[in-house]
């Protein structure tokens, strides 16, 4: 609920909402195509993370260290995990209205056409996903570092590399290293997923980043205190 | 042992190499579950049926390299999968065997002896710096009969693709299709010549000859309907013959199927008119109760525009209502031919009646009309202009307009009367002849042939190839194939809409949703208002905070 405590909370939703609208009308020549086809809406996420998630997750670790309640949250009855979880799943809870709010384009799409429903359900399940992967990617990277901008830009730049990873050319540079870079791409994963499959590798992989890097994030904080 | 485990370093590296091997385990074997209404990444049932009543084991040799271009890379592991979904699907009847004839010598050899050749992919490989050659090939052997399917990438329906080719192995029969030439209508040859056309009707083509063999030119003038040749296309005629129409008579009352692809206007596009066909033609197939109207179908509504180029990034949308899109609604939705089918395109139809009396009644009798206009569609007849900006002129001159529905296409099954029966045999006609059908003969008529070929093809994304393809195998007793091809249709068309139409929309949807979390931002922040002012006035009421002191002091 932190997110909504202050207007800063909305002023994302709402650049978010307007992000994937300008990368879906303009971008993704919907009306040019003349399908009602969302492929190109759930491919919007991809773009639109790579700022959104970074801003979410920036303040999460970085501000309560730079203002000092950081010191305050440890002294309560709470154990690092707990709080680690906690801040996980606000985050999670955040993007999930986020998703919610981009609602109104597949509605558009089912009032002028008939998309397939299920399609629509399997690509937002990718998207919350993919978003709680980089979330718990962001979240470890808030940690590092006292300032929300450095978090930022931290964040900004490994959801880039990853995003990069399941780019053509990208993989074409890295040899005989392409089909194991390719298969631990976000992208990759995604993909999958925003076409309506859902396979047991996804969700495997999905899960077991996010434990990476909520243990990576325990870690660390075990190490400096 | 104690320090090892208090190692957190090695406990990190350990977990970070179990986040690796689990993943890695995980791509080996997976299960997948498809979510899509349409089924289009899940085998049909048909599939499974067809494979698992096989009479003898199918092997499939998949020729795959191992390294393959990044763009490939995805799809690479989409087909090992559906392959191996595919032979798990059969329950033993097909053996999968891979393999990468880059690495293994004795794969190379046996591909060489198959004709299979490395597909060129069009990126350049890093290692040799040169144009990526790559294995993409299937092939299939049944028995001592071999099927190849080369470079696999290029095809769209690989389900169905596979599972025809299969079934035309299992059950090899003489069905072929063949192509009414030289009657100036479109022919696969003059399609063939022209590059525009090549792309469409190859792929027709192509999709024919994975169950029925080779599309057959025929010349009726010259030659005999082959006895093996089950179904005819007759697509845009503007002449026949007297023994033109004797031959497809006595084909259709074989119990023959014909594909007639026809309209009641002649269309030229070097002048831009649309002029009435030939009246002897179309008065021919009035005979099996085929009533091709001369005159050109509009529709207000359900039409594709003219995208027309006016700069270099720039097109602008025209309307064009003789540009027909039948919608699913207009479908006649128990038929196997339209079922699920989303639309239909159209271009420059014309309308169509059917006669039923003129079929012989029996059990065997069937009319279905399968498209139809919507109500708000209207026709017009003589000299029509098709050029857009003339369209567009005859419509805001049109201030009224009666509407109504119309019937663009029909399936008939039964027997019919010879067309000799009320008409004098021609010349060359021998004397012995079917006066009615010996078998019930099966005909498919629409109104427009360039629903069939041409625009209709490139514009449908391969719904209206899907509607042809599904007539044939119904035709030819092949129904089990219709369903493994249009559960991949593509997504429904939008309908057609105005710009202005479009561009509210697009705003609406800028502005609905910001609004909508600006009202619930506003909407917290005076909730939050209150409570605190409500939390102010509680610590301000002494009374109440003198009662607290006394308690506390009591205790």
């Amino acid at each position: 609920m932190n997110y909504f405590n202050t207007p800063i909370g909305f002023v994302f939703l709402a650049i978010f909402t307007f992000l994937i609208n300008v990368i879906f009308f303009v971008f993704t020549q919907f009306w040019e195509i003349g399908r009602a086809s969302l492929d190109g809406f759930f491919a919007t996420f991809r773009l639109a993370y790579i700022i959104f998630i970074p801003a979410v997750t920036m303040r999460l670790w970085a501000e309560e260290k730079r203002s000092g309640t950081i010191e305050l949250l440890f002294t309560l009855p709470i154990k690092h995990a707990e709080a680690i979880l906690g801040k996980y799943l606000s985050a999670l809870g955040f993007l999930g209205v986020a998703l919610a709010s981009t609602f109104f384009i597949p509605l558009t799409v089912a009032v002028i056409g008939e998309p397939d429903w299920f399609l629509i359900i399997g690509g937002y399940i990718g998207a919350f996903c993919m978003g709680a992967a980089y979330i718990s990617l962001g979240l470890m990277l808030s940690w590092l570092t006292k300032d929300q901008i450095v978090a930022f830009l931290l964040s900004v730049l490994s959801i880039f590399l990853l995003f990069l990873l399941g780019f053509d050319p990208v993989l074409e540079a890295l040899g005989s290293l392409k089909t194991f870079a390719a298969f631990f791409s976000v992208s990759w994963h995604y993909e999958s997923l925003a076409r309506g499959l859902l396979d047991t590798r996804d969700i495997i992989y999905f899960i077991s980043f996010s434990v990476l890097f909520l243990y990576l994030n325990y870690r660390s904080i075990e190490n400096n205190r | 042992m104690k320090n090892f485990q208090n190692s957190k370093k090695i406990t990190t590296i350990l977990i970070i190499i179990l986040f690796l091997l689990i993943n890695w385990v995980s791509y080996g074997s997976s299960f997948r579950f498809d979510l899509s209404k349409s089924g289009r990444l899940r085998l049909t049932s048909k599939t499974e049926n067809i494979l698992r009543n096989l009479p003898e084991k199918v092997t499939i040799e998949a020729f795959f390299s191992n390294e393959v271009p990044a763009s490939h890379i995805q799809q690479l592991s989409y087909l090992k999968d559906f392959l191996k979904e595919y032979a798990s699907a059969s329950k033993g009847k097909i053996k999968l065997i891979f393999l990468d004839p880059d690495t293994d010598e004795e794969a190379k050899n046996r591909a060489s002896h198959l004709g299979i050749r490395p597909a060129r992919m069009g990126s350049i490989d890093q290692k040799k710096q040169e144009i990526s050659a790559v294995y993409f090939s299937l092939a299939l052997s049944y028995g001592s009969d071999n099927q190849i399917i080369d470079n696999i990438l290029n095809v769209r329906l690989l389900e169905y693709e596979l599972t025809g080719r299969i079934y035309r192995l299992a059950y090899p029969g003489e069905k072929q299709v063949g192509f009414l030439s030289n009657h100036g209508e479109f022919n696969t040859r003059e399609l063939m010549q022209n590059a525009d056309n090549f792309a469409t009707v190859q792929a027709f083509k192509d999709s024919i000859q994975t169950v029925y063999g080779n599309l057959v030119d025929i010349d009726t003038e010259k030659e005999e309907i082959p006895s093996e040749v089950t179904t005819l296309l007759i697509v845009g005629p503007n002449r026949l013959s007297p023994i033109d129409k004797f031959k497809i008579d006595q084909f259709l009352l074989r119990g023959g199927n014909i594909i007639l692809a026809m309209s009641g206007m002649s269309i030229s596009l070097q002048t831009g008119q649309a002029t009435p066909a030939d009246v002897d033609v179309l008065s021919f197939f009035k005979n099996y109760g085929i009533t091709i109207s001369d005159d050109m179908v509009y529709e207000r509504k359900n039409f594709l525009p003219f995208r027309q180029p006016v700069g270099p990034f720039q097109v602008i949308e025209i309307p064009y209502p003789i540009w027909v899109v039948a919608e699913e609604r207009y479908m006649h939705d128990s038929s196997l031919i339209t079922k699920d089918l989303p639309s239909l395109f159209i271009p420059w139809t014309s309308s169509i009646k059917i006669d039923e009396k003129q079929l012989i009644d029996g059990e065997d009798k069937k009319i279905d009309i399968l498209i139809r206009t919507s109500t708000e569609a209207w026709t017009e007849k003589n000299n029509i202009f098709i050029a857009p900006n003339a369209i567009k002129e005859s419509l805001q001159n049109k201030n009224q307009t009666t509407t109504g529905q119309y019937d663009l296409a029909a399936y008939l099954k039964g027997r019919f009367n010879s067309y000799y029966s009320s008409n004098p045999l021609p010349k060359e006609a021998p004397k012995e002849y079917l006066k009615a059908s010996e078998k019930p003969g099966q005909i498919l008529v629409i109104g427009s042939p360039y629903a069939i070929i041409n625009i209709g093809v490139l514009q449908s994304q391969g719904v209206n190839m899907n509607f042809f393809l599904s007539t044939l195998d119904i035709m030819n007793d092949m129904e089990e194939l219709v369903e493994v091809r249009q559960k991949e249709i593509s997504t429904p068309p939008l309908p057609s809409m105005e710009q202005g139409e479009k561009n509210l929309i697009t705003l609406l949807n800028f502005l609905l949703p910001v609004l909508f979390i600006g009202a619930l931002g506003a909407f917290v922040a005076y909730r939050r208002k209150n409570l605190s002012n409500i939390q102010v006035l509680f610590k301000e009421d002494p009374v109440e905070e003198e009662k607290k002191d006394n308690t506390k002091g009591d205790k």
